[in-house]
C-alpha cells in the first residue's frame, strides 16, 4: 500500500502538473492594484462632480430639459458603484 | 526518492524552495504535514473514508500553486488554509452536512468541565452530549475552536488560515465557547 506522498508524487508525475509561474500571480495582483487605483481615481472625478453639481452646477439646464433627476442622480451612482468596486477589489 | 534524514535537514520554506526546482522533494512536505491535515479534515467534519482524497487534491492543489505561497507567512498556515477551503468546497460539492466524529473529544470534554464547573457527570456521559452540541454548534464556531484547541495555532496563525482580522478571530472564540457551553447545559438538562 503506497503512502499519500507517493500516491501525490505520482499524480504529479503521471499528470505532468508544474507549479504554475510566479509572473501570473504578479500580474494578478498588478492587476488589482490597477484597478484598485483606477476606481481611486474615478471616485475622486466622481466627488468633483458631485460638488460641481450640488454648489453651482448647471442645474437649470438639465432642469429645463427635464433631465435634473437623471443627471443629478449619475454622480451618486457612480460613487456607489466605486466604493462596490472599491470593496471586490479589497477583499 | 528523497530519504528521511535528507528532509529533516531543511525547514519549510526551504524544501519550497527545493521543490520548485525537484518535484521529488515535495514528498517531504507531503510526509511532514499529511498526518495533522488528516486529522484537521477530519476535524473539520469530512468523512474518514474521503478524508484521503480530499488530503491528495489539498496537497495537488498546494503544489500547483507554490509559487503563489508568500514567504513571510508560515508555510504550515498556508497548507492549513488550501485544506480549510478544500474540505469546505469538498461539503459544498457533495451537498453533506458536516458531522463530527465521536472519537477524540478529550479537548472539547476539558472545554464542558471548565464551562459548567459545578455540574458532576460521568465520562462517557459528558462524552455523548459534548459529541452532540458539536454537532450542532455553527460550522464557523466549530473551525475556531479545532484550530485553537485541537490545532494549537495561536490567534496570528489563526488569522492567516481563516483570513480574518485577529479581533474577529478573537470574539469568534469567545461566541464559540460561549454557544457550545449552552448546547452543552441544554444536552445535560435533557
Amino acid at each position: 500500500m503506497s503512502t499519500i506522498s507517493e500516491k501525490v508524487l505520482q499524480k504529479i508525475k503521471q499528470g505532468q502538473i508544474k507549479p504554475l509561474p510566479r509572473w501570473q500571480y504578479l500580474l494578478s495582483l498588478g492587476g488589482r492594484w490597477f484597478g484598485f487605483g483606477l476606481l481611486l481615481l474615478l471616485a475622486v472625478c466622481s466627488l468633483g462632480l458631485l460638488w460641481y453639481f450640488w454648489s453651482d452646477g448647471p442645474w437649470f439646464v438639465y432642469g429645463h430639459f427635464g433631465f435634473g433627476r437623471i443627471f443629478g442622480g449619475m454622480p451618486l451612482l457612480l460613487l456607489g458603484l466605486i466604493i462596490v468596486g472599491c470593496c471586490f477589489s479589497l477583499g | 526518492m528523497i530519504l528521511e534524514n535528507e528532509c529533516q535537514k531543511f525547514s519549510d520554506e526551504a524544501l519550497v524552495e527545493r521543490v520548485l526546482t525537484k518535484s521529488d522533494y515535495y514528498a517531504c512536505l507531503v510526509n511532514r504535514y499529511s498526518e495533522a491535515l488528516g486529522r484537521y479534515v477530519v476535524r473539520l467534519g469530512a468523512n474518514p473514508v474521503d478524508a484521503e482524497d480530499v488530503l491528495q487534491e489539498v496537497f495537488l492543489n498546494a503544489y500547483l500553486h507554490l509559487n503563489s505561497f508568500d514567504k513571510n507567512l508560515k508555510f504550515s498556515s498556508w497548507l492549513y488554509r488550501i485544506a480549510h477551503n478544500q474540505t469546505i468546497s469538498a461539503f459544498r460539492k457533495t451537498n453533506v452536512r458536516p458531522t463530527v466524529e465521536l472519537t477524540d473529544l478529550e479537548p472539547w470534554q476539558e472545554m464542558a468541565r471548565e464551562s459548567c464547573p459545578g455540574v458532576k457527570i460521568d465520562q462517557a456521559m459528558l462524552s455523548q452530549k459534548v459529541a452532540l452540541a458539536l454537532d450542532r454548534l455553527d460550522q464557523k464556531y466549530r473551525e475556531v475552536l479545532i484550530l485553537k484547541f485541537f490545532e494549537d495555532k495561536d490567534y496570528n496563525e489563526m488569522s492567516d488560515i481563516l483570513k480574518k482580522p485577529m479581533g474577529t478571530i478573537a470574539t469568534l472564540v469567545n461566541r464559540a465557547k460561549k454557544q457550545l457551553t449552552g448546547l452543552v447545559e441544554k444536552e445535560l438538562l435533557q
